[in-house]
């Protein structure tokens, strides 16, 4: 992937929750499997929502 | 977040069983409780999408499927040609020239099976952990269709057990293999006789109607049809969906009620 983007793996739900405070505002969850990757490539971020 | 093992299981907790949001659609039918206690939300998983899609796609997010709109869906071209609408940044609604609502559907077809047992959803946030019924999440709002925070992670679906639920469920669809609902119905009824009802495909979040096992079919088609704003946004007419809204309804209750 070719973005500025830092990708986190969690393992389990309290540390998603953590990594997300540490981030602020400036996250988002991925979570998906049917459109995600398709809509990242096309760059609609409002789709990691 | 698909590493996060608690969120793929399958776990009886006090008097429910709790199906983790990574579950995935085709691995509902595999867990015992789920096949003996609740076939319907295993009936509800199985027209969501293709094949190739149930083995990919998850119970939490089919939950939280996107409201979809055929003003909406379009391409960015299309967008550009036609106008934005209130969903997409825009300043009307295509469908109804309101300046104020939006009236996206909610198309999920899992989440009408499971309010209509009662399921209730685990959430956690910046500010903890809490339980919610299921048919709390959602908003009425096309634009922003529910109330979570940012911060939120589903982590499982709560459904109780020894209701005995006896359940229906029909989807009305322009493709059976593939499509997107244009009107979904589920109807369970409990040992005790209550009974609920719950639409998707016609309104921005779930229409739900309660009763009980004595309930009038008039009155409750009558409360569907006045809980449902469907408008013409998709391809099978407003008025074919509200018709059939009450034949779903009538099938139902000759299942269910005889």
């Amino acid at each position: 992937m070719s973005d500025n983007k830092k990708y986190l793996k969690p393992v389990s739900v309290h540390e998603a929750i953590t990594m997300s405070k540490v981030c602020g505002d400036d996250f988002r969850y991925i979570a998906g499997a049917t459109d995600v990757m398709v809509n990242r490539r096309q760059g609609n971020e409002e789709s990691f929502a | 977040m698909c590493g996060i093992d608690e969120l793929k299981q399958v776990t009886v907790k006090e008097n429910y069983l709790s199906i983790g949001s990574l579950v995935r659609l085709d691995d509902l039918k595999k867990h015992a409780a789920i096949v003996k206690e609740f076939p319907v939300l295993i009936e509800a998983a199985e027209t969501v999408g293709s094949p190739l899609i149930r083995k990919s796609a998850t119970l939490g997010g089919n939950v939280l499927c996107e409201n979809r709109c055929i003003y909406y869906n379009q391409s960015e071209w299309w967008r550009d040609a036609v106008g934005y609408c209130l969903k997409c940044e825009g300043n009307i609604c295509i469908a109804t020239g309101s300046k104020k609502l939006c009236y996206s559907e909610f198309v999920s077809d899992t989440a009408p099976a499971l309010i209509s047992m009662d399921a209730e959803i685990e959430i956690a946030d910046h500010e903890g952990e809490r339980t919610l019924k299921l048919e709390d999440i959602y908003t009425g709002d096309g634009v922003c269709p529910r109330n979570l925070k940012k911060s939120a992670v589903i982590k499982s679906i709560l459904l109780p057990l020894q209701r005995e639920f006896h359940s229906s469920f029909h989807k009305l669809r322009q493709r059976q293999s593939l499509d997107f609902t244009s009107l979904t119905v589920a109807v369970s009824i409990d040992k005790n006789g209550k009974l609920k009802s719950v639409l998707g495909g016609v309104d921005p979040k779930p229409v739900v109607v309660e009763g009980n096992s004595d309930s009038n079919l008039e009155e409750i088609i009558k409360l569907a049809l006045k809980g449902s704003r469907a408008i013409d946004n998709e391809m099978f007419s407003r008025n074919y969906r509200r018709s059939m809204i009450s034949v779903f309804l009538k099938r139902s209750f000759e299942k269910l009620i005889g």
